[in-house]
């Protein structure tokens, strides 16, 4: 007699209670009085949710800290006071364009955090769904899939990026598009690690037994207790993201020379870094410093949050 | 020179041979020991060679090389000013003009060994007239055929008389080669390397790392090269070039930013040759483009421009503003026209004529090119005044090459020229011949009169007539407002301070006879 038929007889409505379980647990863990609370637990999650809040308000309200950020790029170039270094007039220094770095690294925020969640968003989405897949149903679509994960994985991250971009051209778009074709990979391994593991567990197998559909095993059940492996994930890789874009740009490969990005400051500056003229890449850099350091941290608390309760 | 050179090293020889003495005997070594040339000397360039076969190669990375492989009949002086004779010891012209009869130095040998032969002399021009993959036919369309009587002779018919005739006899692609060799290595290999009389020969050549030359063992100057290496070593990044000239891994660098040669000057161990150049940047207008069509919008365009602030920004004042597409180092430069100044009232005023207005532009540069991208950058400021938005259309260097045929694929491009040989007609077959690049990528089919006035200069043998001609073909671009003149730029370079014998001529190629560093 196999487990699943020991399981025939069992209550449904007691199954269903325990299929819900996980999630009930998770809730009085985090707000039930007298323990300590979430912050308090994982104080890198409170110090990353802080900087990534900022970083966020800078990019939703850029002209609070720089009144110029949203000016084209024309209207910040002065010709008249090009490299100047670091002043109170210009925090920052200017670069040869006589722009002010400071402004146009406030002014790049919002697109690196824009390419930073967009690069993202849909492998998390696309890799976890394969990864469902493909650790639910094995057999020979998970073969199939994995093979050509495998081909994906057999190039290095930056090298199949630059190729990408280089066939499909430059622009914020084709940079995602590239971003989108290297990243899932790591989202389908991890989901489906966690599936392959999570679909032999009791509850799966009650579900199973009640005869819901695979759809509602996978999405209702399995999903909500697998996907926390990702979204650590993804958090960190956020800052990945951020820096592959900028390490395109720096490369010419990223958004065009019009554009501001932090990558491409960066990359504007290293004719002039040898001149003495430090500050056009190194305050961008800095930044970018403090911005990773944010996600990091993010990561890091929701990894401890995430995986605490397992 | 040459005798101060012979003496120095017997001198040196013997200086070698007594410092070695003094160790034996105990005495201390001379100083002056020290002074002998370094057996190598190593030049970072950003870019490497992709086509060492003169005659279907592209491109100044290659272009530059060959002078120091190959020789032809004449060459240009090391200032660009004039041409003097090469392996010719002398030449007479027939009455007509077209029969030029080149008397050659008895006794030449090519780097292997082989005598310089009359066949070696026919096979190298005819090949160059009538390669199909040749992308020089311009240059050597006006010879109908060469004969060699004998290995020092060198009889060359020319369709037509012609002044450019002489200059046309520098280009690469003519000089002398070794047939034997390329018969023996075939066509495919012949990309990799030849066999000349130059000073230098290919020794070993990694693709994308390095490429050394030798020197020839059968050089006809006694003493020269006084180096016995050169290597070319890509270093493509400006910083590390700059770093690796600063840390002493090479002696040389070349194609350096602007804002690098800056902070070089206060190096005391580095010297910043800034040499003149032919080499002039211009923005090409695509006249196939509706919007461009108008010669009132492609002349407010002009006036926006302010090609002093290209250099001031961009060149930090070694380059100079540029009013033609000619170099003012070229003797058929005409001074008479206005560089663009930024009149910006004026161009509003032409534009609002035009019935224009919100003009959108999208302007082609090759990826990764600092000069390109920052003249984009600055076009896009100095035409937002007259409410002329650009937009940078930033391709990687293979797509550009392709895309910048079509003329489909831009409103703009940043072009450049420099000359290959000293005489514009080259230049101006690049123009006027439409099937060449368009019209330097403007869409533009010169006009009958400008035709008329181009074909004459070709072949007008008064130079005071020429240069008329020329100054009134510079004045029709003008006119046209197809072309606007940004500036014309030296060739950026820094070499050690020991570093002596440097040559690297107006039209870019390297001469290093002499070049030598004291270890």
């Amino acid at each position: 007699m196999t487990s699943l038929e020991l399981k025939l007889g069992a209550d449904p409505a007691k199954e269903n209670e325990g299929l819900d379980k996980p999630k009930k647990k998770k809730t009085p863990k985090i707000t039930k009085s007298g323990k300590p609370s979430v912050w308090r637990r994982s104080p890198s999650l409170l110090v990353g949710a802080i900087m990534v809040v900022f970083i966020f308000f800078v990019a939703a309200f850029p002209t609070l800290f720089a009144e110029n950020a949203e000016k084209p790029m024309t209207a910040l170039m002065d010709f008249t006071a090009m490299l100047k270094p670091p002043t109170a007039e210009h925090w920052f220094g200017t670069d040869n364009y006589g722009r002010d770095i400071y402004t146009m690294v406030i002014g790049a925020t919002r697109l690196d955090l824009l390419i930073g969640l967009g690069s993202v968003a849909l492998p998390f989405v696309v890799g976890s769904f394969l990864g469902l897949i493909c650790g639910y149903y094995g057999g020979k679509l998970d073969s199939i899939i994995m093979r050509i994960l495998d081909v994906f994985v057999a190039f290095p991250f930056m090298v199949l990026a630059i190729a990408i971009v280089a066939i499909i051209g430059n622009g914020i778009m084709n940079l995602l598009i590239a971003m989108w074709i290297v990243s899932w990979p790591p989202y389908t391994r991890l989901v489906r690690s966690e599936v392959l593991v999570a679909k032999n567990s009791e509850y799966v197998q009650a579900a199973k037994t009640l005869g819901y559909s695979d759809i509602t095993i996978i999405f209702r059940h399995i999903l909500p207790n697998v996907i926390s492996s990702s979204v650590v994930y993804a958090a960190s890789d956020v800052v990945m993201c951020i820096m592959t874009a900028a390490s395109m740009s720096f490369l010419g490969l990223g958004v065009d020379a019009a554009t501001l990005e932090w990558g491409s400051i960066i990359s504007s500056g290293k004719t002039y870094i040898m001149g003495g003229y430090w500050w056009i890449s190194t305050m961008p850099g800095l930044i970018m410093i403090f911005v990773g350091l944010g996600f990091s941290l993010f990561g890091d608390g929701l990894n401890d949050l995430l995986r605490t309760k397992d | 020179m040459d005798k101060f050179m012979l003496n120095r090293r017997g001198f040196l020889a013997g200086a070698a041979a007594l410092s070695g003495l003094a160790a034996f005997g105990g005495l201390a070594a001379p100083q002056f020991a020290l002074a002998a040339p370094q057996e190598k000397i190593v030049i970072g360039r950003p870019v490497d060679s992709d086509d060492l076969d003169p005659v279907t190669c592209l491109g100044n990375i290659n272009i530059f090389i060959f002078n120091l492989i190959i020789d032809g009949l004449v060459k240009t002086s090391n200032d660009g000013s004039e041409i003097e004779l090469n392996l010719a010891t002398g030449y007479e012209v027939d009455e007509s003009g077209t029969v030029w009869t080149f008397h050659v130095q008895e006794g030449l040998v090519f780097s292997d060994g082989s005598p310089v032969t009359a066949e070696d002399w026919e096979w190298t021009f005819t090949r160059a007239i009538e390669s199909e993959d040749s992308n020089w036919h311009m240059c050597v369309e006006n010879i109908d055929h060469v004969e060699c009587p004998d290995d020092t002779t060198v009889i060359i018919y020319c369709k037509e008389e012609a002044a450019s005739t002489l200059a046309n006899l520098c280009i690469f692609t003519l000089g002398v080669q070794s047939k034997a060799y390329f018969e023996k290595v075939g066509a495919d290999e012949y990309h990799n390397g030849i066999i000349g009389t130059g000073p230098y020969m290919v020794k070993e050549w990694k693709r994308g790392e390095y490429l050394t030359l030798a020197a020839n063992p059968n050089y006809r100057v006694e003493g020269q090269p006084y180096t016995k290496e050169v290597e070319f070593k890509i270093v493509s990044d400006d910083s590390a070039r700059v770093i690796q000239l600063q840390g002493n891994d090479i002696d040389i660098a070349t194609d350096l930013p602007f804002a690098t040669l800056m902070q070089l000057e206060n190096d005391p161990n580095i010297t910043v040759q800034p040499d003149p150049s032919t080499m002039v940047y211009w923005i090409s207008i695509n006249t196939t483009r509706e919007k461009l069509m108008d010669r009132k919008v492609r002349e407010a365009l002009y006036l926006a421009t302010n090609s002093q602030e290209f250099v001031d920004t961009i060149a930090f004042g070694y380059a100079t503003a540029a009013s033609s597409v000619f170099a003012p180092t070229s003797e058929f430069y005409y001074g008479g026209l206005d560089q663009p100044s930024g009149d910006i009232e004026a161009a509003k005023k032409l534009l609002e004529e035009a019935g224009v207005s919100n003009l959108e532009l999208s302007i082609l540069i090759r990826g990764g090119n600092e000069t390109h991208k920052a003249i984009g950058m600055i076009l896009m400021k100095q035409w937002a005044e007259i409410g002329v938005t650009v937009k940078l259309d930033e391709r990687e260097a293979t797509s550009y090459q392709k895309d910048r045929k079509d003329l489909t694929q831009y409103d703009l491009i940043v072009s450049g020229w420099s000359d290959d040989i000293q005489d514009p007609s080259e230049f101006m077959q690049f123009i006027f011949d439409f099937n060449v690049n368009s019209g330097y990528y403007s869409g533009y089919h010169q006009p009958e009169e400008m035709q008329a006035l181009n074909a004459q200069a070709q072949i007008e043998l008064d130079n005071e007539v020429r240069k008329d001609l020329y100054a009134q073909i510079q004045q029709g671009f003008r006119d046209e407002g197809i072309y606007i003149p940004i500036m014309v730029t030296p060739w950026c370079n820094a070499l050690q301070s020991g570093v002596t014998g440097w040559v690297q001529t107006p039209l870019g190629n390297y001469r290093f006879e002499e070049l030598a560093r004291e270890a």
